[in-house]
């Protein structure tokens, strides 16, 4: 399988905070690759830079091939990448059916009629469980539902690589169900998924491999059952000084080389 | 399927036959208004009304789609009430019906005027936003007193009297200031109608998100301050013909921009109805209190105090909480829907 993502030696520093210390690692094509790690280990500000959100100071993401190392991140829509939030977000005040409206601009001008029509729109939200809410204002829906929405309007423009920040969080068990049977039907049909989750029996069930970061770097890859074992993880998690992740670290390069 | 059409009670035929019914009443009513009530005071009240109505409109166009709030609107009003006293003095022309063709020429003018000014000014967002439109709206102000070749300073310009009678004075204005109105609100609803006006309640909601799905946000935040400088152009150029003279206070007037907020506020920012509506409550109750007291400072103060009640009570606006509270009455009416929507899914 080839890579359809791949990130290379990316460094970002906010003020003294080293967030990620180059980190490297790539999504093979067609998997679910799941990105893990402690809280702070940089895996959110990761999903920023691979989307355009930060820019990272140095290092390269290319997708499929392609350098799209600082680029805006309509841009990185256009090419094909989705993304969801950590904290869910949704236009609050636009109802369902208009959400997944907003997203038309991403897809190429020839497709949008067809790919933004109302039963299409409609379909999507029933792939989700949410027709019956079709009129409602997003901000009105519960904090699950809202990821669900979030997702539909991703999954409106057909993206080839999908990052979910944190699917399963804060949502009820039954949500998460539904969102695993939704990712892994969506996978098979071809979409390419980099999922950062914290619930493990989410993750280990669903992907097929996983990146373990810890301190802004990619410290183990590997299948979930490998990770499972792995001493360097287990020590990620539970060993250390906890401590050590609430203080920036000043000299982390140096010690990473 | 039935339960998702009853989802948007709005949405239902029967509201859409009754927007249609009072659009087309309301618009008979407005065009035979000075016809009927023909004393000048009434119909300088109704042009006024529809002026400012046209000015809030267009405002909440911007400001109540995009959530940026604009309070140096006024700067194109200005623009457009300068631009056509210079055209008419510069061209020697005489007052008359065709005057109002320059019109749309100083609404281009003003849209002029909005390009660096937007350009510059969204740049920031937020409260920095506000503080920008208001800092233009005094850097235009002390423009006009000061470049006196186009302004002829505090001296004021003078703008040809019309040449029709006393009897039809107003009529003329009024209807002017009708289709300068009818303009802002047809280019709101088709705005609000667009996929474009979508892009920009989703800014509202969250821009960053908006950039992610690939909405091309400046550009369209730009569009749309120049297409809302250009109609408030049109409403100064209107204004200018009827004052007969342009002084750098009245062009460039501090309350024009609290004004035309306040209204959309009051009717529901955002929607196409609000700032009408806020027009209609406000424009005649404020010429009438200034008439009532002449002293007119009694009349900001309780303007004030007006601003103050909406934003802290109905900050969503008279519209706004009219249609929750029908969406409220039908759901009570539909069981249905609202098991539906006690399940989180199907």
């Amino acid at each position: 399988m080839t890579a359809v993502l791949e990130v290379n030696d990316i460094k970002k520093s906010f003020g003294g905070l080293q967030a990620l210390a180059g980190c490297s690692f790539s999504v093979k094509e067609g998997s679910i690759t799941g990105l893990i790690g402690p809280n702070g280990s940089g895996k959110t500000t990761m999903f920023n830079v691979i989307t355009g959100y930060e820019t990272s100071d140095s290092g390269s993401v290319k997708f499929r091939g392609k350098d799209v190392t600082g680029m805006q991140p309509g841009g990185v829509c256009r090419l094909g990448v989705g993304r969801t939030f950590q904290l869910t977000r949704v236009f609050g005040r636009l109802n369902l059916l208009e959400n997944i409206q907003v997203g038309s601009r991403g897809v190429p001008k020839e497709k949008r009629k067809e790919m933004y029509s109302l039963e299409r729109r409609r379909e999507l939200l029933e792939f989700v469980g949410l027709t019956h809410l079709a009129h409602e204002k997003a901000g009105a829906l519960s904090y699950g539902q809202r990821k669900l929405v979030e997702l539909a309007t991703i999954l409106a423009q057909e993206p080839k690589v999908i990052l979910l920040d944190e699917p399963a969080g804060g949502i009820n068990p039954t949500l998460i169900g539904q969102m695993a049977t939704r990712i892994k039907e969506l996978n098979s049909r071809g979409v390419t998924f980099l999922v950062v989750e914290h619930n493990m029996e989410f993750v280990m069930g669903l992907c097929d491999e996983i990146a373990v970061m810890e301190r802004g770097a990619v410290i183990a890859v590997g299948k979930p059952e490998d990770i499972r074992n792995d001493a360097r993880v287990l020590d990620a998690y539970l060993g250390g000084a906890v401590g050590d992740y609430a203080t920036p670290t000043t000299n982390s390069e140096g010690e990473r080389a | 399927m039935s339960l998702q059409e009853t989802a948007d009670p709005l949405a239902k035929p029967i509201y859409a036959n009754l927007r249609r019914s009072v659009t087309v009443v309301a618009l008979i009513a407005a065009i035979a208004f000075p016809f009927v009530f023909s004393n000048p005071a009434v119909t300088s009240i109704a042009m006024f009304t529809l002026l400012y109505l046209g000015a809030a409109s267009t405002w909440n166009m911007f400001c109540g789609f995009t959530g940026y709030m604009a309070l140096g609107n006024a700067v194109f009003y200005g623009s457009g009430a300068y631009f056509f006293a210079n055209l008419t003095t510069h061209l020697n022309l005489n007052g008359g019906v065709g005057l109002f063709a320059l019109v749309p020429l100083a609404g281009i003018f003003a849209g002029l005027v909005a390009l660096p000014v937007g350009w510059i000014a969204l740049r920031t967002r937020r409260h920095t936003f506000v503080v920008i439109t208001i800092a233009m709206f005094f850097i235009f102000q002390l423009l006009a007193y000061n470049l006196t070749a186009l302004t002829n300073g505090s001296a004021g310009m003078q703008v040809p009297s019309p040449i029709w009678g006393a009897k039809t004075y107003n009529t003329y204005f009024y209807l002017a200031s009708l289709v300068v109105a009818l303009i802002a609100i047809g280019l709101a609803w088709l705005v609000r109608r667009s996929s474009f006006g979508l892009e920009l309640l989703a800014i509202r909601d969250d821009e960053d998100r908006a950039v992610g799905l690939g909405v091309h946000t400046t550009k369209i935040k730009l569009l749309t301050f120049v297409l809302t400088g250009a109609v408030t152009g049109m409403c100064g150029a209107v204004y200018a013909y009827y004052l007969g003279s342009v002084y750098p206070p009245f062009a460039f007037e501090a309350i024009f921009d609290v004004t035309i907020a306040l209204m959309a506020f009051l009717g529901g920012l955002g929607t196409v109805t609000g700032p009408i509506i806020g027009a209609l409550l406000i424009e005649p109750a404020q010429q009438w209190l200034t008439l009532k007291f002449t002293n007119g400072g009694i009349a900001l103060i309780m303007f004030g105090a007006l601003f103050l009640i909406v934003i802290r009570y109905m900050p969503e606006g008279i519209v706004t909480s009219l249609a929750q509270l029908i969406r409220k009455r039908m759901r009570m009416k539909a069981p249905a829907l609202a098991d539906a929507q006690q399940g989180a899914s199907s």
